[in-house]
């Protein structure tokens, strides 16, 4: 469903991503880790086209999408819930999903807006108990909730997650990832999960990819990388921790 | 009493003017973070123009006051396209102010040259004596002003949180990387802004004539008022600063009736100033306030 080949991507001299190749298949979720400044954010950036990539190309569903603007992106399906969650603070929990909504909707469709914002309740119920609250005044956990739900009013195919567990307790982190494998589960949606907590990630996941300085050194299935020693010693800690199991 | 009322009245009629250009230029700050400083202008042309339509061209005075209500939003659209789309990726808002200073000359110099630097005026909406109000004059314009103002504040009100388009505005003032992330085109946002804010400052120049007149030259001093209005209320804030115009404009006129006519300017720079110096964010919010919460 997405394939990116050869991505290069600068930001003046600097070269961030090199001929970076990944690929997402139709329902599965992808794991990308790396340590902070691989290049991971900066790669979900291009997806979503708020960066322009100097070279290489980006084909989704069959269609190459790296020279539109991130609007048409958004419309064709593709969402990111950016790093930091992204949220409009000022704006009730309500108007922040009607937002999600904005790539598809137009006044003869107000109806069918109704219908996914009652989707969305379902999916998450505390964001029905708390529509009419400020966004600004949720907690970290469920500001990241709304981030994501938010992105779903937009009827997404493909998902885009940028650090989801950043700064969110442990207890959380589980409540998020559980959230996320609903997603896949019962919405069929193709996931790219950007991840530091690469434990968690890969619990979860179908496939990895590991970036290091804007390099894929790694891929493959998600227990064969978790079981890599390489993979092992950078990002699981394995050996401070030998006898946590994954 | 009386004459207390009647500072108070005048106070609110110019208030009114004043909360309109506010708005204007808080409409745009909103949406770029930039201040666009030929709004002053804007209103002067709103009154040539429609002076133009009703007593050059003998149009009805609905069409004449359509007319120059879309003149007014297609100068904003133009000034936008011309002057602001091509640099306001790479520009930084410093520039951009410079730039909308040089458009302010710029429309000044073809006002002058379209109208020359007489003082032009127009019958008012509805004929008729002034209503006396508890022994003080209110002319039949100034209610109508109100009319607007208050018809004005219903408009922002469904518009930014009823409508879809409203709501993506507002979106795009507090975070436009996220708005894009919606798939929000956030140059379209900038440009209705402009658009927006030119009708309103022209509304504010058609209504104000009559009262008045108006000649090519006012601009300047419009904006300078306009600008502390949003500055009083708090830049940002619709509400603030329709309430910063109201304020401004009776401190004005009671300056003027109890101290000195003369002194009426200085007060508006003198408060711009102070609040400057001392509570930048405007009297109705607090600097982490203005920072989170806009429109």
């Amino acid at each position: 469903m997405l394939q990116i080949r050869g991505l290069d991507v600068y930001y003046g001299k600097l070269h961030i991503l090199k001929k970076v190749s990944l690929h997402v298949n139709k329902g599965e979720i992808v794991a990308l880790l790396g340590a902070n400044g691989a290049g991971k954010s900066t790669l979900l950036n291009t997806l979503i086209g708020l960066i322009v990539n100097q070279g290489g190309e980006i084909l989704y569903q069959g269609q190459y999408i790296h020279t539109l603007p991130p609007e048409k992106r958004v419309a064709l399906g593709i969402t990111l819930v950016p790093e930091g969650k992204g949220i409009f603070k000022p704006l009730t929990v309500e108007e922040n999903l009607i937002l999600g909504s904005y790539s598809w909707y137009s006044f003869r469709k107000a109806k069918l807006l109704k219908e996914t914002l009652e989707e969305v309740y379902t999916l998450f119920p505390m964001l029905k108990i708390r529509r009419k609250q400020l966004a600004g005044t949720l907690s970290g956990g469920q500001q990241q909730i709304l981030a994501i739900a938010r992105a779903l009013m937009s009827k997404p195919s493909l998902l885009l997650l940028d650090e989801p567990s950043m700064g969110l307790a442990p207890n959380l982190i589980k409540e998020i990832f559980q959230y996320i494998q609903k997603l896949k589960r019962e919405l069929k949606l193709s996931i790219l999960l950007v991840e530091q907590n690469a434990r968690s990630a890969l619990s979860i996941a179908d496939r990895a990819y590991i970036l290091e300085t804007g390099k894929i050194l790694f891929e493959g299935d998600a227990p064969t990388i978790a079981g890599h020693p390489e993979v092992q010693r950078a990002y699981l800690g394995r050996d401070i921790d030998a006898d946590v199991p994954l | 009493m009386e004459l207390f009322l009647q500072y108070f009245f005048s106070g609110l009629t110019v208030g009114a003017i004043y909360a309109l250009i506010a708005l204007s230029f808080n409409i745009i700050y909103n949406t770029t973070s930039i201040l666009n400083l030929a709004q002053g202008e804007f209103v002067v042309l709103g009154g040539l123009v429609m002076w133009f339509f009703l007593e050059k061209l003998k149009l009805p005075y609905g069409t004449s006051f359509l007319l120059s209500l879309s003149i007014g939003g297609l100068v904003g659209l133009a000034m936008e396209r011309l002057t602001i789309r091509p640099v306001l990726k790479t520009a930084d808002p410093l520039l951009l102010i410079l730039i909308t200073i040089a458009f302010s000359i710029l429309l000044r110099g073809v006002l002058m040259f379209l109208f020359g630097k007489e003082p032009y005026g127009y019958p008012p909406l509805s004929e008729g004596e002034p209503i006396v109000l508890w022994g003080a004059v209110l002319q039949r314009q100034v209610i109508w002003i109100f009319i607007f103002v208050i018809l004005i504040m219903i408009f922002l009100y469904v518009f930014f949180n009823q409508t879809m388009f409203g709501r993506a505005m507002k979106a795009c003032a507090i975070d436009r990387v996220s708005a894009k992330l919606m798939g929000i085109k956030t140059t379209q946002m900038v440009m209705v802004s402009f658009i927006l804010s030119g009708i309103f400052a022209s509304l504010a120049g058609i209504l104000i004539t009559p009262i008045t007149f108006v000649e090519y030259d006012k601009g300047p001093l419009l904006t300078i008022k306009g600008f502390t209005s949003a500055i009083l209320g708090g830049l940002g804030s619709n509400w603030g600063v329709m309430a910063g115009g109201f304020l401004l404009g009776i401190l004005e006129s009671l300056t003027a009736g109890y101290i000195h006519s003369g002194l009426k300017d200085v007060l508006a720079l003198l408060i711009l100033l102070t609040m400057l110096l001392f509570k930048p964010a405007g009297l109705f919010q607090t600097a982490e306030q203005a920072r989170l919460r806009k429109l």
